[in-house]
């Protein structure tokens, strides 16, 4: 048996946790799967870490304890993932003490395998910056260029980003700190049903809710058919807030001035 | 306690985007697109989002329903086919078999759109069969 599943099995045996959140092999694919005590012969197959797919496995976690509260989770968590589950357990949505993190080194180094996450190296120092495409602003964009961008450029710039929307609601679907049990996007009077692209308004609620809580794992960015460059997007209002409340959401500890607000 | 995500299709459209479907404790309670799929590479539409929501609807049809006079009733599925049946073979008989049309779907496997142009065909006698993705 490999590691993981070794490590899994140990803390079953010890009684530590009641189920584990990790990727389980089915149908030759890796989907996020809940190994229980009961099913120890599952553990057989679960996925070794390597260049696994991401998903939303906080979110995951969460619709679980939401029906077991009383269950102590364990789970492999990534760096973003990581993230995700410190604005859960700030925002109260989970309680630090019924989940177990087993680390799981993803982000580029000599040690791991690549994923596709750009968060330590940043979309900010790519060496080669790439032209502006034509029209919009296109997935390679840099604050840099953005800046240099006249503000009527730029506001037209976006517009275009945002023409090309198909309100599938993947940004907010597959985000992991989407936590409300109502939401506004699906208000009728805010943003009316059938109507496609949305109003500008969807992406500035998303953006205004996305203020202080986005933990920039870039899901949604990978889920948009649009390829509208939503964590450029949703980084740029994170910038505003750590430059006037000092604040970097995903942190342990101090929880979003806007959650204290409130 | 039990989660599973369930690899599959989306029942939509015919592009056939690789979906999961999200199990808790036996209960559907989401859909998330399959990251490794080929077709959609981890995006989906606002249909394909919403693939979980119709299955437990209080509104979905489980039975099929017969229109009399009075409106539609239920009826067992042996009562639906013989009707079907009778009705088809009745159309056939006065008016043959080209007064009879097959629309297949987009939403059914390849092995099932065979069957219906086999039917279609081979025990109508027509090859009046087209498809819903034609529209």
């Amino acid at each position: 048996m490999r590691g993981t599943a070794r490590l899994v099995r140990s803390l079953f045996q010890a009684g530590e946790i009641d189920g584990f959140l990790a990727f389980k092999e089915v149908q030759g694919q890796a989907v996020p799967f809940l190994f229980t005590p009961n099913q120890p012969d599952e553990l057989a197959f679960l996925c070794d870490p390597g260049s696994l797919p991401r998903y939303p496995m906080e979110r995951i976690l969460l619709a679980i304890a939401r029906i077991h509260p009383q269950a102590k989770l364990g789970m492999l968590t990534r760096e973003c993932d990581a993230r995700g589950l410190n604005e859960l357990v700030k925002g109260n949505q989970i309680h630090p003490d019924r989940v177990l993190s087993v680390p799981l080194a993803c982000c580029q180094s000599d040690l791991s395998l690549p994923t596709p996450c750009s968060h330590l190296s940043g979309q900010d120092q790519d060496p080669q910056e790439k032209p502006l495409p034509p029209r919009g602003l296109g997935k390679n964009i840099t604050f840099k260029q953005l800046s240099a961008l006249a503000p009527d450029e730029r506001f037209q710039r976006w517009q275009e980003e945002f023409a090309k929307c198909i309100k599938c609601y993947g940004c907010r679907n597959v985000c992991p700190v989407y936590i409300c049990k109502e939401c506004v996007l699906e208000d009728n009077e805010l943003i009316p049903a059938g109507q496609i692209p949305p109003d500008f308004s969807f992406h500035l609620i998303r953006a205004c809710h996305m203020a202080g809580y986005c933990i920039d794992c870039g899901l949604c960015e990978e889920a948009c058919p649009a390829e509208i460059p939503l964590r450029f997007f949703y980084r740029g209002v994170n910038q505003i807030v750590e430059k006037t409340f000092g604040y970097k959401p995903g942190a342990e500890g101090e929880c979003s001035p806007f959650h204290r607000i409130v | 306690m039990d989660y599973r995500a369930v690899p599959t299709l989306c029942p939509y459209c015919g592009c056939g985007c690789g979906i999961l479907l999200e199990v808790l404790d036996g209960k559907l309670i989401g859909t998330m697109p399959l990251k490794t799929a080929a077709v959609n590479e981890g995006k989906l539409c606002l249909k394909g989002y919403s693939a979980h929501e119709f299955v437990s609807h209080p509104d979905r049809l489980t039975q099929p329903r017969l229109r009399s006079n009075s409106g539609h009733r239920e009826a067992t599925w042996e009562e639906a086919l013989d009707l079907i049946v009778s009705r088809l073979q009745r159309i056939k008989e006065k008016h043959g078999p080209d007064s009879i049309a097959f629309l297949a779907s987009a939403k059914c496997t390849n092995e099932e759109n065979y069957l219906l142009q086999k039917f279609s065909r081979a025990v109508i006698g027509t090859n009046n069969i087209d498809h819903c993705a034609r529209l």
